[in-house]
């Protein structure tokens, strides 16, 4: 009786120690995961791994997939080199452990940004808090695990393990590892990464030519082998000859160093070598129709890709008659500009005028995220160019709902919707009408005048009203207007918009100072414009 | 070249634009139009409007001075436009002549047909959209002086015989006018333009009948049209 009360008794001291253990655990787990969640320093050291690794949006992706893949090459041709040569010491080193130390810091990176633990525990405490029940810290720990477990089964992942190996030893066997440095390649070109895509969609295809292959190989094999082993001229002894014979001859490729030599053998040669050729054909369609279904998807995401990459552009919202018009002054001054249209014809039009063009709703937010823009460093300003008011309302309401600073420029179809446009956020209208009138009443009243106004605007005529901003080098160097001899360069200094409060000043006397920031607005030619550009750029205290 | 009295053909989408802006400046706006809805539409706005086709006789315009007349031909479709204008020019040889385009292609047809000035619409929406984006100061300068209820603006002074500028280079009237105005070009009797800041407008000689372009404030423009 005593000896059970004992029992009992450390088996409820045991109970509660493990309890007290489980609690202690589950306590650090979710204390860990706020602390991650609110730490801005983690936060933005993960955002900045997750991008380098797998945005393909990041800047400096493309210079780390370089690097990575300038390692890769190198791997393989020490190894080459190895073969016949001795290699030193340093270029050993680098091969087995420098490259293999890098690779392992990627594999364990790409483990821990391809999935958020602590958002895991905190969504499991707080859906268990919610429930009124303790915290499940086996269920939350389990997701997790299963996350990662998720990418270690991964194909990238089990060739990027492997491409680790070699630096776990120094076997001969395992050198051959390095290959598999190979494959990474696919994770750091796109292209490949289409093909790999590409096919991905015909696997039932793929699986189903496999089985009928591995099916054909497997009978052949072993009826060639009964049929053969058993002649002493018969070059096929062995099951891998018969297997080897198989392989070769399915394939079409046919050394003829491996032949049967018996009828039956022939016999079954005969059907090899026409499945063989369906097998060949198969595979051919498969990988043809999958290119030609998805080549509109490669265009796509090539476009995609190089949109990402632009550092500036302006963004059409609509390819109609003044977008065509808009668009192709923009190209001619060496501006990039991306379309985008749901119209297919529309959009290959755009293309046919060397423009970026994307079948995509500019109204809809789903097409920005597809697109992935960072719109602040990217987007000079958006020109919406839509059909209707009411479609160019919707857009400015989508963009303003992206970014609240973008530059957002709308075309009026009717004048009654002004007001609409400038509560959604556009932020300078444009209505042909009215401008056309004002110039047709100018023109009435100052021909002459109109005339050479237009002649400065227009860039055919080789003279041109532009801006230059004096930078921090221009302000150094020319302390006031009279500095820049502009009448010298043959231009003449229209005004100067001051940064400071003064605003716009017509006509600025010459000892009117000259600050960072300040605009100024001159006339001339083309020619003298750009040479002044440089004078003032040149010229130095 | 003062312009009294303007007449707008058409009555639509552009055209009812162009009446708004010219009826702010001149007393004497006509629209002619090609149906009898827009005649309607006009006079309920308070315009002069009468029905016209494409056929008509232009005779009846001939009543107006042509100096101090300007046609606009704002109708929306293109062929028509192009009709019309080669119809008044042939019906009245010296009148001045405004056309409305949507395209270039249009744009020529037009200028071959005897419109003195051809406005592109398509043209003139794009390099709008682009001057707003790209050069936001010089828009808003543009703007400003091309106003004339503007402080700041352009004018044109007609250099007559007996004008102190006559005979001097446009370079040295630019340099004497510098601290108040800013001479932009001339244009000279054959209609070129010089502007100041070209090789070819630092040496034209200023004759009697230029015109010089200026752009300034108005106490400033009126001292040098007294002074002229």
């Amino acid at each position: 009786m005593m000896q059970e009360e004992l029992t009992e008794s450390e088996r409820v001291s045991s109970s509660s120690y493990k309890q007290k253990y489980v609690g202690l655990l589950s306590r650090f787990l979710v204390d860990t995961a706020y602390f991650l969640k609110t730490s801005p320093r983690y936060k933005s050291a993960k955002n900045f791994f997750y991008n380098l690794l797998e945005n393909n949006a990041f800047v400096y992706k493309r210079y780390f997939d370089l690097f990575m893949m300038v390692l890769i090459f190198s791997s393989v041709i020490i190894l080459i080199r190895e073969v016949r040569h001795e290699i030193n010491d340093f270029w050993a080193v680098f091969n087995n452990y420098i490259i293999s130390v890098i690779f392992l810091i990627e594999y364990l990176l790409r483990f821990w940004v391809i999935s958020d633990s602590s958002d895991i525990v905190i969504d499991q405490y707080e859906r268990d808090e919610h429930l009124q029940r303790r915290f499940r810290t086996g269920h939350a720990l389990f997701k997790i695990f299963l996350a990662k477990w998720n990418y270690v089964r991964s194909p990238a992942a089990i060739i990027d393990l492997l491409a680790i190996m070699p630096f776990f030893h120094e076997l001969r066997l395992l050198r051959l590892f390095i290959l598999f440095r190979v494959f990474k390649i696919f994770r750091y070109t796109q292209n490949m990464q289409y093909f790999g895509y590409i096919l991905s969609h015909k696997k039932f295809e793929l699986l189903t030519l496999l089985t009928f292959a591995s099916v054909v190989v497997f009978v052949a094999s072993v009826l060639i082998y009964v049929m053969e082993s058993n002649n002493p001229n018969s070059p096929i002894n062995t099951l891998f000859d018969a297997f080897y014979w198989s392989i070769v001859t399915i394939s079409t490729v046919g050394y003829g160093d491996v032949t049967p030599v018996t009828s039956e053998g022939r016999t079954v040669a005969i059907v090899v070598i026409i499945s063989g050729i369906a097998v060949i054909s198969f595979a051919t369609s498969i990988v043809v129709t999958a290119f030609t279904e998805k080549l509109d998807d490669i265009r796509e995401n090539k476009i995609l890709a190089d949109v990402k990459g632009l550092k500036h552009f302006y963004l059409i919202c609509g390819y109609g008659i003044v977008a065509r018009q808009t668009a192709s002054k923009l190209r001619r001054s060496g501006r990039n500009v991306v379309v985008l249209d749901t119209d297919h014809q529309r959009v290959k039009e755009a293309k046919e005028n060397q423009l970026y063009a994307l079948q995509l709703d500019a109204a809809s937010l789903s097409s920005y995220q597809k697109m992935g823009l960072d719109f602040e460093k990217q987007v000079n300003a958006v020109i919406l160019l839509g059909e209707s008011d009411i479609a160019n309302v919707y857009t400015a309401l989508t963009l303003r709902s992206i970014d609240h600073n973008m530059r957002i420029l709308s075309l009026l179809h009717d004048k009654r919707n002004r007001r609409k446009l400038q509560l959604a956020g556009v932020n300078h209208i444009v209505y042909s009408q009215e401008l056309i009138g004002l110039l047709s009443k100018e023109y009435s009243g100052r021909p002459i005048a109109f005339e050479t106004m237009s002649m400065l605007r227009a860039e055919e005529s080789g003279t041109a009203m532009e801006e230059i901003v004096v930078n921090e080098r221009i302000a150094d160097n020319f302390k006031k207007v009279d500095d820049m001899h502009i009448r010298r360069h043959r231009l003449l200094l229209i005004g100067l918009s001051k940064v400071s409060a003064e605003g716009f000043l017509f006509n600025p006397p010459p000892e009117t100072p000259l600050e960072k920031g300040d605009i100024m607005i001159v006339a001339g030619e083309h020619s003298m414009i750009n040479e002044f550009r440089l004078f003032t750029h040149m010229r130095l205290r | 070249m003062k312009t009294y009295h303007v007449v707008v053909f058409g009555y639509e989408e552009f055209a009812k634009e162009v009446v708004r802006q010219v009826r702010e400046a001149y007393l004497g706006v006509e629209v002619y139009a090609l149906t009898e809805a827009s005649v309607e539409e006009a006079k309920k706005e308070g315009i002069a409007a009468k029905i016209f086709d494409l056929d008509d006789n232009w005779d009846e315009f001939k009543r107006f001075n042509m100096q101090e007349t300007l046609f606009i031909c704002a109708l929306d479709d293109d062929v028509s436009n192009v009709f019309l204008t080669i119809g008044l020019r042939d019906g009245l040889d010296d009148a001045r002549l405004i056309a409305l385009a949507s395209t270039q292609e249009h744009a020529s047809k037009l200028r071959l047909a005897g419109a003195n000035k051809v406005i592109s619409k398509l043209q003139t929406t794009a390099d709008i959209i682009i001057e707003v984006l790209e050069r936001p100061i010089v828009t808003y300068v543009m703007g400003e002086i091309m106003q004339e209820e503007a402080a700041l603006k352009t004018v044109q002074i007609v250099l007559e015989a007996g004008s102190p500028l006559i005979g001097e280079l446009l370079y040295d009237v630019s340099l004497q006018l510098q601290s108040e105005l800013i001479v932009l070009a001339v244009v000279d009797e054959t209609m070129q333009t010089h502007f100041v800041f070209t090789s070819k407008g630092y040496k034209h000689r200023i004759e009697v009948g230029d015109i010089l372009v200026v752009i300034g404030y108005d106490e400033n423009i009126e001292k040098l049209k007294r002074r002229v």
